[in-house]
C-alpha cells in the first residue's frame, strides 16, 4: 500500500486519561508475580545498561522518577527509576513482570496498546524489540535502591464520616425572625431568618385561585375542576387550605403523580432496551406498587427495605414481590452469548448499585467500580461490597396470587363440597372396586393385554406456536399457527417397568393445509429432534429421571436424505421428511438405549422439534413398546389402560398391598375405569367435582429473585453456574482479585464496627441474605445510612415542590454536590421525617401549608438585586408542567380523563388514561412526553431537564392529540351550556372553556379577543353545527396553547 | 425580522440576562440558545462554565454526514487487502481468538470471495463491491486499525456514537448541537435518517442526559410523513395560523410581563415563532421534486436497488445546505434482498457473499454521488464525510461461508472537512484479523472529530449525576496524522 506514513502522533497531555488506570493500578500493589533473576551475568547488566537505562532516562523519567515526584511534576504515581518501582504492582498488575511479556504494562504501554507511553510519540520497533528481549531474559536490573515513597489518596473513612450528608443526625436549633406574624411553621423561621439576614422581605400570599392551581398540579398533577375550584373559593373557613390539602393528599392522584417523580430516579421501563427491547409485561406491577405504597403513605424506610429485599421479607406476597421491580428495572442486553454473559452480569450488578446510589443516597457509587472515587469517601473495596450483597439477585417473572386468602377462601369451600364425592369413591373402591375386577380378570383381561404396542393417552399437549388438541383414539391434531420451526411437549403417565420404544405414527388431517401428515406446503413436515425424559411419578431418593438415547429402527417411508435416523442426530439442522408419500399415515420406530420405567410409575415427556424451517405435523399418535421384543412396524396396538391395569395390580401385590384401599387405589381406579362401566361412573364424578377446584388468578409480576446469574436473551439462553462476585480491578472481568465479602460503603455508616451489626439479626447471627443487610444499611439512622436516606428523600420533596432542591442536584448529595441553600432546613426536615415514623406525606404536608410555598409571584426590588436566583426563596417563580402534567391536564379539561387506575395503558398517547399509566418502551419513547423533557430511562434522573423547543410549538399547535383535546372541550362547553347546535358559542363558551383549561375567568379584555377570535373563526368553519363546533375548538385550541396552560404560578 | 419578532427580541433581552443567572434553569437557558441561533448560542456560551468559548480553534470542517453501514461490514471484503488470507484460505487462521467473535467461529482462514483491484493515484486496494465509491478513492482518508469494546450491534452502535456501550449517554450530534448549537434557524441541527431501525433504535442518537433540545430529529424512510406535527390542521391556512399565533404571542406577552424572572417565558414565546417557520422550511427542504432530473439520476432515486438510500443521501445533501450540522444516515438493505436482516443488513453471519453484494449494491452507487456532488458543490471542503460500520468481521469463517463480528480492527473512512485525501492510516495483521499498527480507539476517533470542528474534547463537558461527562469519557487523542 502506498501513501502510508510511520506514526508520529503528536500529543500532548492527553494521554493522561488512560495512563491514570496504569498508575492507580500500580499504587495498590500486586506485587506478587515480579521476580528479577537472582543474579544477573554482566552481559544482562550491559544489555540493561546500554539498551534500556538511557530509553527510560531519556523518554520516562521526566515525569516517572524521584526527581520528578520532587519537583512535583510525578506523573499517576508511577516510578520507573527503580527495580522496586517497576515492580511495584497493583490492580492493573506490575509495570515489568521478569519473563512475561504479556503481564508487563510497561511493554503494553510502548506498544501503545491499552495505553500509549510516551505520550511524545512511539518509540521506533527496535526499541521496544528490546525492551521485549530484556523481559525475556528476565528484566535483569541493578537499580537496588527503594522506590521513593509517594503520598497517595486513599480515602479517609473518618473523615468521610464527618461530610455533612454523611454525618448521624443531629438536632437543629430553629432561628428567631424578626416578622413573628409571617411564619406558618418552622419550615418558614428558617427560610425567613434568611431572608431577613439578607434585607428581603417575602412575597405577599398568592391568591386562592393561584394557590388552589399550584397545590392541584403540585399534589395530584392535574389541575382543579371548576367545581373543585368553586367549591374552595366558596370556603370561607380559615381553615380551607389546610383542608384542601388533606383532600389531595389522600386523593388517588397523590400516588399517581408522585409515583412518576419517584420511577424518574429508579430508571423505570417496562423493556428491556439494547437490541430487541424485548417487553417485560409484568413490569408494571412494580409502577402500581409505587402508587399505592405512595397513597398508603408506607413509611419511607420500608418503602426502600421492600423494594430492596421485598422477596425475601415476604416471600410469595405480591406487593412485596412487585416492590422489587426496582432492583431489576433497567436496560439489559437481549441477546447474550457465552462470550458476553459475564460482563453483561457485572454491568447488570453496576446498573443496580449505581442506581440504589443515586436514588437512595444521593451518593456516586458507581464511580468507584474501576478505583476509588475520586471525590467522595466512596472505596473500590466499598462498591464490590455493595454489589456482593446483590450477588445472587436477578429478573424473573413471578407467578403471583395477589389475593392468598380469596383463594384459600374458594379452596376450603370446594373441599367441603368435595368430601362426600370422596367419600362415595372411597367406599366404592372399598367394596365394589374387587369384585369388577375379579370378574374383568377373569373375562376381557387377557385379550385387552394381548398387543404389543399401547397406545399413550396424553396428559398434556403444548406447542410453541400451533395449538394442540386430543382427539379420541389417542391421537393429537394440531390447528391455530400452522407454522414453521415449532416444537411439540407432550407427557404420558405409565406403569411399564420395561418401556423399550416409542413408535411415532403421522397420521393424515383432512383439516391440514396439504391433507397432512405435515401442517406445511403439501403436508410436509421436518422432524429435525426427538427428545424423551421418563421421570419418577413418585419421587425416592434412587430414583432419577432419565433421558433414553433413542435409535431409529425402521419407518414405512422416507425421503432420500431426510432419513427417520436424522431426527435423532443431535443435529437441528437435519431431520426425518416423507414429502414424497404426501397426504399417506406413516410410522416411525425408535428403540431406548435401555428400557425405562419407575417403581410407582412413570412420567413421559416426549418433546418434538421441527427445526430448520420445517413445519410441524398435523395429526399424530405415540405408543409405547411395553418389552424389548416388540420395538418394530409390527406388532398390533391397543390402548395402555388393561396394560396398566394388570401393572398396578401386579405392583400391589408384589408389595404386599391392598390395591383397592391402599396407596394405588386412586391410580388403580383412574386407569381401570377405562374399561369398566361401574368404575367409570364414579370416577367421572370425581373428576367433575376435580375439574372445579378453584385455581388462583396468578399475575406474572416482573420482579428481583435469588437465582444465581441466569441471563436468558431473546434468542439464546446462556447459564453460568458461578454465583461468587470478584473484586474487579479496573472494573474488568479478566482482571479478578479474589471474592467479593458483602458489606457497605464504610463512611456511611457510623462506626467500622456497624457493618457487621448491620449483616447480622437481632440474636447477633449472621442475616440468611446479605441483601437483608443491605436493606437495614440503607435505612438504619443510628448505624447506617439512614440519615443520608432521609436528607436525600426530604431534598427530592423539596425540589419537586420548588423546582429547585436545597441541594440542587438530587442525586448527589457528596462532596462535589452544589452547597445546599438551606442546610440547617434540611438537616430540620431530616430529622422530621425520621421522628414522624418515615411518613412523606406529613413532609409534604409541612412543606404545602408554609407560608413559603404560598407566596405569590410578586417581584420585590429587593429580592430582584439581592437574590436575583431566588435561592433565598423571596417568592414563586413560575414552573413549567412535565410531559405528563400536560397531556394529562389536556385530557382533563377536555373532560375525557379515565379515571382507572394501575395496569397497562399501552402506547398510544391518545388512550385517555393518565400518562402514568402509558407504557415505557425503551425503544418507542411517546413523542409527546419526550418532546417535553420525558428522561430516558435508562439512568436515574433527579431533576428533569425544562428544555424549551420548536418541536413543543409544533406539537400543540398541529398535534392530532391536542386537536381531539380543544374539540372535546369545545364539545362539551356546548353541551354543558345546551347551545342549540347551529347557534353560535357565545361569551359563556368561551368562560366555560377558560376554566376549564385555565382555572380561573377571563378578564374582560381576554373575553373580548377570544370573542373576537371566535366571530372570526365562526364566520370562516361555516354556521352549521360542525362548523360552531370547529370554531369553539380553535379558542379551545387557542387556549392549550398558552404559556399558562404549561406554566404553573 | 417582522415586527412581532422584533417585539419578542425586546421581550428577550431581559430574559437573556436573567437565566445566565438561573442555575436551577440553566437547562432553559442552553435550550434558548439553540433555539436562537448562533448569535444567542455565543452568549450563552460564555456564561455557562462548561461551555467555554467555542469553537476552540477555528474548524476545518462544519458539517458532518455519518454514512452508517448498519450491521457491521468486513474490512476483509471492502477496504483491507489482505493477500495472506487470500492465500491461505481453509488453513487455521494464525492468533486466532476464542474471545473474538460474538457466536462460535471454526478458526480457519476465509478468502474475500469478491476481486480486488487497485484505484486512484493513491493506489488503494478495495474490493469490487464498490464500482462507483472507488473512483473516489484519492478522496478518501482511511483508518484501518479502528477497535472498540462491544461485539454485539447495539451495545457497539452505541459505543461508536456516545463512546459508551451502554444506552443514557449522548451521541456525538447531541454533544455537537450542545457545544456548537444550531446554523440554521428553521431546522433542527441533528438529524438521523434510518429506514428499519437499526438494532439499539433511538438509544442510539439519544441525547442522554442532555437537554431534550438536542435531541435528533428522526426521518423514517418508511413514513409519509417525514416530520410530525408539521402539517396544518385542516380548515386552517397559514394566513389563519398567523392571525392566531399573533393573538397568542400579545397575550403570551402580557403574561410574560408580569413575570419578570421567568426566562423561559419568552423563549417559548419565540418557539412558536420558529415553529410557524419550520412548517414551511422542513417540508422545502426535504423535497426532492425540486432536485433535476441529472441528479437523481447521478444518486439512483429510481434504482429500485439502492433508491431509499439514495433518496436518503439526497435529502441529507439538502439539509446539509440548509445548515443542519450533523446528520446519520443508518443504511438499510435494499429492497426484496436476501441475505441480510433488515435491521443489521450488513451482517454476514452466514454468507459473507450473498449478503455484502446486496449491501453494495444498496449503498455503492449513492454513497459514491453524495461525494460526487458535495464535492461539485464546493461542500465537500467542509464538510466531513464518514462511512464505517459498528465493528468489523472476522477473518476466520462463520458456518463456512459467513463472518461473525469483531471489534478488534476494522475499516473507517473519511473524506473533505479537512483530513489528508488519498491516506491510509493504521493497519491490522496479515490476515486483517486485529487492528496491531496506529490502533484508533473510538475515543480517538471522537477526538479527532471533533477537533476538526473546532472543538478540545476535553473541554466540551457536562456535569451529570455528581460528574462530568465529555464524549470521550476519560480517554481520546486526537490523531494529528489524519488531518491536512
Amino acid at each position: 500500500m502506498q501513501n502510508r506514513s510511520a506514526p508520529s502522533i503528536a500529543r500532548s497531555t492527553h494521554g493522561r486519561g488512560s495512563f491514570r488506570f496504569l498508575a492507580a493500578g500500580l499504587a495498590l500493589g500486586l506485587l506478587g508475580a515480579a521476580r528479577a533473576v537472582a543474579s544477573p551475568t554482566p552481559e544482562q547488566i550491559a544489555f540493561f545498561e546500554t539498551k534500556i537505562r538511557p530509553v527510560l532516562a531519556q523518554h520516562c523519567y521526566q515525569c516517572h522518577s524521584a526527581e520528578a515526584l520532587r519537583a512535583g511534576k510525578l506523573k499517576a504515581s508511577l516510578l520507573v527509576d527503580s527495580r522496586a518501582g517497576m515492580a511495584k504492582g497493583g490492580e492493573s498488575g506490575a509495570a515489568v513482570v521478569p519473563n512475561n511479556k504479556e503481564e508487563s504494562l510497561l511493554l503494553a504501554a510502548l506498544k501503545y496498546d491499552g495505553f500509549e507511553m510516551p505520550p511524545a510519540g512511539k518509540l521506533p520497533d527496535e526499541v521496544i524489540a528490546d525492551f521485549e528481549t530484556w523481559i525475556d531474559m528476565g528484566a535483569p536490573d541493578p537499580r537496588d535502591e527503594p522506590a521513593a515513597t509517594i503520598d497517595e489518596r486513599t480515602i479517609d473513612v473518618e473523615q468521610g464520616r464527618q461530610h455533612w450528608s454523611y454525618r448521624r443526625l443531629g438536632p437543629v436549633e430553629v432561628p428567631a425572625v424578626t416578622n413573628v406574624a409571617w411564619p406558618q411553621n418552622d419550615i418558614d423561621r428558617f427560610i425567613l431568618a434568611k431572608q431577613e439576614a439578607a434585607g428581603i422581605t417575602p412575597a405577599p400570599e398568592a391568591s386562592k385561585a393561584t394557590l388552589a392551581r399550584r397545590v392541584f398540579f403540585d399534589l395530584t398533577g392535574l389541575p382543579p375542576s371548576p367545581d373543585e375550584l368553586q367549591a374552595f373559593l366558596d370556603d370561607a373557613a380559615p381553615d380551607a387550605y389546610d383542608k384542601l390539602v388533606d383532600r389531595l393528599l389522600a386523593s388517588p392522584r397523590f400516588g399517581e403523580r408522585w409515583a412518576r417523580h419517584w420511577l424518574d430516579t429508579v430508571r423505570f421501563g417496562e423493556s428491556s432496551g439494547y437490541e430487541f427491547d424485548g417487553d417485560r409485561p409484568g413490569a408494571h406491577h412494580y409502577r402500581d406498587w409505587v402508587i399505592k405504597a405512595l397513597n398508603a403513605d408506607l413509611p419511607y424506610d420500608e418503602f426502600l427495605r421492600m423494594q430492596v429485599a421485598g422477596d425475601l421479607i415476604k416471600p410469595g406476597d405480591y406487593e412485596a414481590t412487585a416492590a422489587t421491580g426496582f432492583l431489576v428495572a433497567g436496560p439489559y442486553p437481549g441477546q447474550v452469548t457465552a462470550k458476553t454473559v459475564e460482563p453483561i452480569r457485572y454491568d447488570q450488578l453496576d446498573d443496580m448499585v449505581a442506581t440504589l446510589g443515586s436514588s437512595v443516597l444521593g451518593m456516586t457509587i458507581g464511580c468507584a467500580r474501576c478505583h476509588d472515587h475520586k471525590y467522595d469517601p466512596i472505596g473500590h473495596r466499598d462498591y464490590y461490597a455493595m454489589i456482593a450483597c446483590l450477588g445472587k439477585a436477578v429478573q424473573r417473572d413471578a407467578d403471583i396470587d395477589p389475593d392468598p386468602m380469596t383463594t384459600k377462601q374458594k379452596r376450603d369451600a370446594w373441599l367441603v363440597e368435595r368430601a362426600p364425592v370422596a367419600a362415595v369413591a372411597e367406599r366404592f373402591r372399598r367394596e365394589e372396586l374387587p369384585g369388577q375386577l375379579a370378574r374383568w380378570l377373569a373375562t376381557d383381561a387377557a385379550t385387552q393385554q394381548a398387543a404389543g404396542w399401547l397406545t399413550l393417552d396424553p396428559q398434556t399437549v403444548k406447542a410453541t406456536k400451533a395449538t394442540l388438541v386430543e382427539e379420541a383414539g389417542d391421537a393429537v391434531s394440531a390447528s391455530g399457527k400452522l407454522e414453521s420451526n415449532d416444537t411439540y411437549v407432550l407427557t404420558f403417565r405409565t406403569h411399564q417397568r420395561d418401556v423399550a420404544g416409542l413408535r411415532l405414527d403421522a397420521l393424515p388431517s383432512p383439516s391440514a393445509p396439504g391433507g397432512g401428515p405435515g401442517t406445511g406446503k403439501d403436508g410436509g413436515f421436518r422432524l429435525s429432534t426427538v427428545k424423551v425424559t421418563a421421570t419418577p411419578l413418585v419421587a425416592a431418593p434412587d430414583r432419577k429421571p432419565v433421558t433414553p438415547k433413542l435409535a431409529a429402527v425402521a419407518t414405512t417411508f422416507e425421503d432420500t436424505g431426510f432419513e427417520f435416523a436424522k431426527a435423532l442426530d443431535g443435529d437441528a439442522a437435519t431431520g426425518w421428511s416423507t414429502a414424497g408419500q404426501p397426504g399417506k399415515d406413516q410410522t416411525a420406530v425408535m428403540a431406548f438405549d435401555k428400557p425405562v420405567g419407575f417403581d410407582g410409575g412413570t412420567l413421559l415427556t416426549v418433546e418434538l422439534k421441527f427445526e430448520g424451517s420445517g413445519n410441524g405435523l398435523a395429526r399424530m399418535r405415540l405408543a409405547a413398546a411395553a418389552d424389548p421384543a416388540g420395538v418394530g412396524l409390527a406388532g398390533a396396538s391397543a390402548p395402555q389402560a388393561a396394560r396398566e391395569v394388570a401393572a398396578i395390580l401386579e405392583r400391589a401385590r408384589s408389595g404386599g398391598r391392598d390395591p383397592a384401599t391402599g396407596p394405588d387405589a386412586a391410580e388403580l381406579h383412574r386407569w381401570f375405569s377405562r374399561v369398566n362401566e361401574p368404575s367409570a361412573m364414579v370416577q367421572a364424578a370425581l373428576d367433575a367435582i376435580d375439574a372445579k377446584e378453584p385455581k388462583p388468578d396468578l399475575l406474572k409480576v416482573y420482579a428481583t429473585t435469588n437465582g444465581g446469574w441466569v441471563i436468558t436473551g431473546n434468542s439464546q439462553a446462556v447459564r453460568s453456574g458461578s454465583q461468587d462476585v470478584f473484586v474487579l480491578a479496573r472494573g474488568e472481568v479478566g482482571r479478578k482479585k479474589g471474592k467479593a465479602v458483602p458489606g457497605f460503603v464504610l463512611a456511611a455508616m457510623a462506626a467500622d464496627g456497624a457493618e457487621q451489626k448491620l449483616l447480622s439479626g437481632p440474636d447477633a447471627k449472621p442475616l440468611p441474605d446479605s441483601r437483608l443487610g443491605l436493606a437495614a444499611f440503607l435505612t438504619d439512622v443510628s448505624q447506617g445510612s439512614g440519615p443520608l436516606a432521609a436528607r436525600v428523600i426530604v431534598n427530592r420533596l423539596w425540589h419537586h415542590h420548588f423546582g429547585r432542591g436545597i441541594v440542587a442536584t438530587p442525586n448527589d448529595l457528596g462532596t462535589q454536590a452544589d452547597p445546599a441553600t438551606h442546610p440547617e432546613l434540611l438537616e430540620w426536615l431530616a430529622n422530621r421525617i425520621v421522628e414522624n415514623h418515615w411518613s412523606l406525606k406529613s413532609i409534604h404536608r409541612l412543606i404545602v401549608t408554609s407560608a413559603t410555598y404560598r407566596q405569590s409571584g410578586d417581584v420585590s426590588e429587593a429580592g430582584r438585586s439581592k437574590d436575583p436566583d431566588n435561592k433565598l426563596l423571596w417568592h414563586r417563580k413560575p414552573t413549567r408542567l412535565e410531559g405528563e402534567s400536560i397531556r394529562d391536564a389536556l385530557l382533563a379539561a377536555s373532560g375525557t380523563l379515565d379515571p382507572k387506575m394501575y395496569g397497562r395503558a399501552g402506547l398510544d398517547v391518545k388512550v385517555p388514561r393518565r400518562s402514568v399509566y402509558l407504557n415505557v418502551k425503551r425503544s418507542e419513547p411517546i413523542g409527546f412526553l419526550q418532546v417535553f423533557d420525558q428522561p430516558e430511562p435508562v439512568q436515574p434522573v433527579g431533576a428533569r431537564g425544562v428544555a424549551t423547543v420548536p418541536t413543543q410549538a409544533l406539537a400543540m399547535m398541529n398535534a392530532p392529540f391536542v386537536r381531539s383535546a380543544a374539540e372535546n372541550l369545545a364539545k362539551r362547553a356546548r353541551t354543558s351550556l345546551a347551545i342549540p347546535p347551529a347557534d353560535p358559542s357565545g361569551p359563556a363558551a368561551i368562560d366555560f372553556c377558560f376554566t376549564a383549561a385555565l382555572a380561573r375567568q377571563p378578564s374582560d379584555v381576554e373575553r373580548a379577543r377570544f370573542a373576537q377570535l371566535l366571530a372570526a373563526r365562526e364566520q370562516a368553519n361555516g354556521a352549521d353545527a360542525a362548523g360552531r363546533q370547529a370554531a369553539l375548538a380553535d379558542v379551545c385550541h387557542l387556549i392549550f396553547c398558552l404559556n399558562e396552560f404549561v406554566y404553573v404560578d | 425580522m417582522s415586527g412581532m419578532s422584533s417585539k419578542i427580541g425586546e421581550l428577550l433581552l431581559p430574559a437573556r440576562r436573567s437565566f445566565l443567572r438561573d442555575a436551577g434553569l440553566g437547562f432553559g437557558g442552553l435550550a434558548l440558545a439553540s433555539l436562537l441561533g448562533e448569535e444567542s448560542r455565543a452568549t450563552a456560551a460564555s456564561g455557562a462554565s462548561a461551555v467555554r468559548t467555542l469553537p476552540h480553534h477555528p474548524p476545518k470542517a462544519k458539517r458532518v454526514i455519518w454514512l452508517f453501514m448498519t450491521g457491521a461490514p468486513s474490512q476483509v471484503d471492502t477496504w483491507d487487502y489482505k493477500p495472506e488470507l487470500q492465500a491461505r484460505s481453509g488453513e487455521p487462521l494464525p492468533g486466532a481468538d476464542s474471545q473474538v467473535g460474538f457466536f462460535q467461529t471454526s478458526g480457519k482462514c476465509l478468502a474475500s470471495p469478491f476481486k480486488w483491484a487497485q484505484h486512484g493515484n493513491s493506489g488503494t486496494w478495495v474490493s469490487d463491491l464498490f464500482p462507483h465509491l472507488s473512483k473516489h478513492v484519492d478522496d478518501m482518508c482511511f483508518i484501518h486499525s479502528m477497535h472498540l469494546r462491544a461485539n454485539n450491534h447495539a451495545p457497539a452502535a452505541m459505543e461508536l456514537m456516545s463512546g459508551f456501550s451502554r444506552p443514557g449517554m449522548p451521541s456525538m450530534g447531541a454533544w455537537l448541537d450542545y457545544g456548537l448549537g444550531s446554523m440554521n434557524h428553521d431546522l433542527p441541527s441533528f438529524v438521523v435518517m434510518h429506514e428499519r431501525k437499526p438494532r439499539g433504535d433511538d438509544q442510539i442518537w439519544s441525547a442522554g442526559f442532555l437537554p431534550k433540545s438536542h435531541q435528533a430529529l428522526a426521518i423514517d424512510a418508511r413514513r409519509p410523513v417525514a416530520i410530525d406535527n408539521l402539517a396544518l390542521r385542516t380548515g386552517h391556512t397559514l394566513d389563519s395560523q398567523r392571525a392566531q399565533l399573533d393573538l397568542l404571542a400579545a397575550l403570551n406577552a402580557e403574561h410574560a410581563a408580569l413575570r419578570p424572572t421567568q426566562a423561559d417565558l419568552a423563549a417559548r414565546i419565540s418557539s412558536f415563532e420558529l415553529a410557524y417557520r419550520m412548517q414551511t422550511a422542513a417540508p422545502e427542504a426535504i423535497d426532492l421534486s425540486q432536485e433535476s432530473k441529472l441528479t437523481h439520476e447521478l444518486y439512483g432515486t429510481e434504482d429500485p436497488k439502492c433508491k431509499v438510500f439514495a433518496r436518503q443521501c439526497l435529502t441529507a445533501r439538502r439539509l446539509l445546505e440548509r445548515g443542519v450540522r450533523f446528520i446519520q444516515i443508518f443504511a438499510g438493505k435494499h429492497v426484496g434482498g436476501d441475505g441480510a436482516v433488515d435491521d443489521v443488513p450488513w451482517d454476514g453471519h452466514s454468507n459473507i457473499e450473498v449478503n455484502h453484494r446486496e449491501c453494495g449494491l444498496a449503498t455503492d452507487r449513492p454513497a459514491a454521488a453524495l461525494l460526487a456532488d458535495l464535492k461539485a458543490r464546493g461542500l465537500l471542503e467542509d464538510t466531513l464525510v464518514i462511512w464505517g460500520g459498528e465493528f468489523g468481521r472476522t477473518s476466520d469463517s462463520q458456518g463456512g461461508k459467513g463472518r461473525d463480528h469483531n471489534p478488534g480492527g476494522f475499516t473507517i473512512w473519511m473524506a473533505g472537512g479537512g483530513v489528508k485525501p488519498g491516506y491510509h492510516y493504521g493497519s491490522t495483521d496479515p490476515f486483517g484479523y486485529k487492528a496491531v499498527e496506529n490502533k484508533v480507539h473510538v475515543n480517538d476517533l471522537h477526538a479527532t472529530l471533533l477537533h476538526l470542528l473546532g472543538i478540545d474534547h476535553e473541554q466540551l463537558t457536562y456535569r451529570h449525576n455528581g460528574r462530568n461527562f465529555r464524549l470521550t469519557d476519560v480517554g481520546g487523542h486526537v490523531i494529528h496524522d489524519l488531518i491536512a
